[in-house]
């Protein structure tokens, strides 16, 4: 298959693309169309990366992540229902990807120790609208440094939950555990995320 | 209701799971307690900073560098398959004839099937020595040579006391002399044509060769080796110790 359609267009042009119905999209995909396969790429493209992103924590093996998931979309179109909702399969291979990536890579696993430890972050602007992005940032760091340091399915949970915003069956369903399971993940994390941030913020000079 | 089973509300209450009915029961509880009021403080003010993350625009590079690595690994030229995988096919029916050459050659050469001999009872008027429902224990494993050597004795010793075999005259009138049934068993223990195929070879039949008195019997035992036979030599002593 030759890919030379819309994988090689600009972002910005491709997300002005009408995007025709899913399921025709995947009907073609799977009966060969190179572009059909291209706008799934494109259409998913950004949720695929920003969970392998906050799942990883990096944005070189978010790629590879991504990457992977498109990869194995591709060699496994065939097989797909074309009536079926192609998102949650997206999403369980895009932490199955994800996972086999940190361990490739041999990422380890930044625990709340070694995160309080640390240096401390700096100082929060909290004056000029200019600089609020900055302030945002700053924040947002600190959210996704204590989210590396949850467990592997907690973390899992949580990015599906609070990032993605899929509903807690949802998340069950992708991971393959319990609803109950899902929920006690998600508020557990959500409480060491809090904690863990208010403390940074605390040793903040 | 303990805390806890409070907090289990309280955590789908946050995400707008607990039904309705139960909402104004826990904010009452919630009024009354400061503990849980701080777990859903921590419930809340997390789940507003990680949902906050999914306002973070990504880089647009991410985006691109992603689709020029998968249009790339698409475009690659799949690597041919190795050369023995197309040699699978011929390797496994060549495999598949050996083996059923080699089945069919063994099947050719299998041995005869265990025989089972015609039963020689004593005639109906003498009385029963031995009996079929006392077998005979551990005489398997006598060797090959043994057996031959042993079944010739008994031929000898058989020979000259006349029995009779109760099925064959049934059949054709004729009796059965004892020296026939003796060379019937050696040749069959040894393979030969005549014997009819055993039902079940995991029991070796026993069968009484009695003659008349002072006639020894003869009890011989088949075991699943057409080449082992074992012959017990009773000798009626007329009820002298």
């Amino acid at each position: 298959m030759h890919v030379d359609g819309l994988l090689s267009m600009p972002l910005e042009s491709a997300s002005l693309v009408k995007e025709p119905d899913e399921a025709d999209v995947l009907s073609r995909a799977r009966s060969g169309e190179a572009d059909a396969f291209e706008t799934l790429v494109v259409r998913h493209e950004r949720m695929v990366l920003r969970t392998a992103w906050r799942l990883l924590g990096e944005r070189e093996a978010a790629r590879d992540a991504a990457q992977e998931v498109f990869l194995r979309l591709h060699k496994y179109l065939r097989g797909f229902d074309a009536e079926r909702d192609l998102r949650p399969w997206l999403y369980r291979v895009t932490v199955n990807a994800s996972r086999d990536v940190a361990r490739r890579r041999g990422s380890r696993q930044v625990s709340l120790e070694e995160l309080s430890d640390g240096p401390p972050p700096p100082q929060l602007v909290r004056c000029a609208d200019a600089e609020r992005q900055t302030e945002l940032a700053q924040q947002r760091r600190l959210v996704a440094e204590a989210l590396a340091t949850l467990p592997e399915k907690e973390r899992a949970a949580l990015v599906l939950r609070d990032i993605e915003g899929l509903s807690t069956a949802e998340v069950a369903r992708i991971l393959g555990s319990s609803a109950a399971t899902v929920r006690s993940q998600v508020c557990t994390g959500r409480v060491k995320v809090k904690r863990c941030v208010e403390n940074r913020l605390a040793r903040r000079p | 209701m303990s805390c806890e089973a409070w907090r289990r509300k309280l955590e789908r209450h946050v995400d707008g799971e607990l039904p309705q009915k139960e909402v104004a029961p826990l904010e009452e509880h919630l009024r009354g307690c400061a503990e849980c009021r701080a777990w859903r403080a921590d419930l809340e003010g997390g789940r507003l900073w990680l949902a906050d993350l999914a306002e973070e625009e990504l880089d647009t590079a991410d985006l691109r560098a992603v689709r020029t690595r998968v249009r790339a690994r698409l475009a690659e030229p799949r690597p041919a398959p190795p050369f023995w995988k197309g040699l699978a096919p011929i390797a496994l029916a060549a495999g598949l004839i050996t083996v059923l050459g080699i089945l069919w050659n063994e099947w050719e050469r299998r041995p005869a099937p265990t025989p089972r001999l015609a039963t020689a009872t004593r005639p109906p008027a003498a009385p029963t020595h031995a009996s079929a429902a006392e077998p005979p224990t551990a005489a398997v494993a006598v060797p090959s040579a043994r057996a031959g050597k042993a079944a010739l004795n008994v031929r000898r010793a058989v020979a000259a006391t006349p029995l009779r075999d109760e099925t064959a005259s049934q059949e054709d009138g004729a009796p059965l002399d004892a020296a026939d049934m003796a060379d019937e068993s050696i040749a069959a223990s040894e393979g030969a044509e005549q014997p009819t195929v055993a039902d079940d070879v995991s029991e070796p039949p026993v069968e009484p060769v009695m003659a008349s008195a002072p006639r020894p019997t003869v009890v011989k035992l088949f075991t699943d080796d057409p080449n082992v036979t074992i012959h017990w030599i009773l000798e009626d002593n007329g009820g002298r110790s």
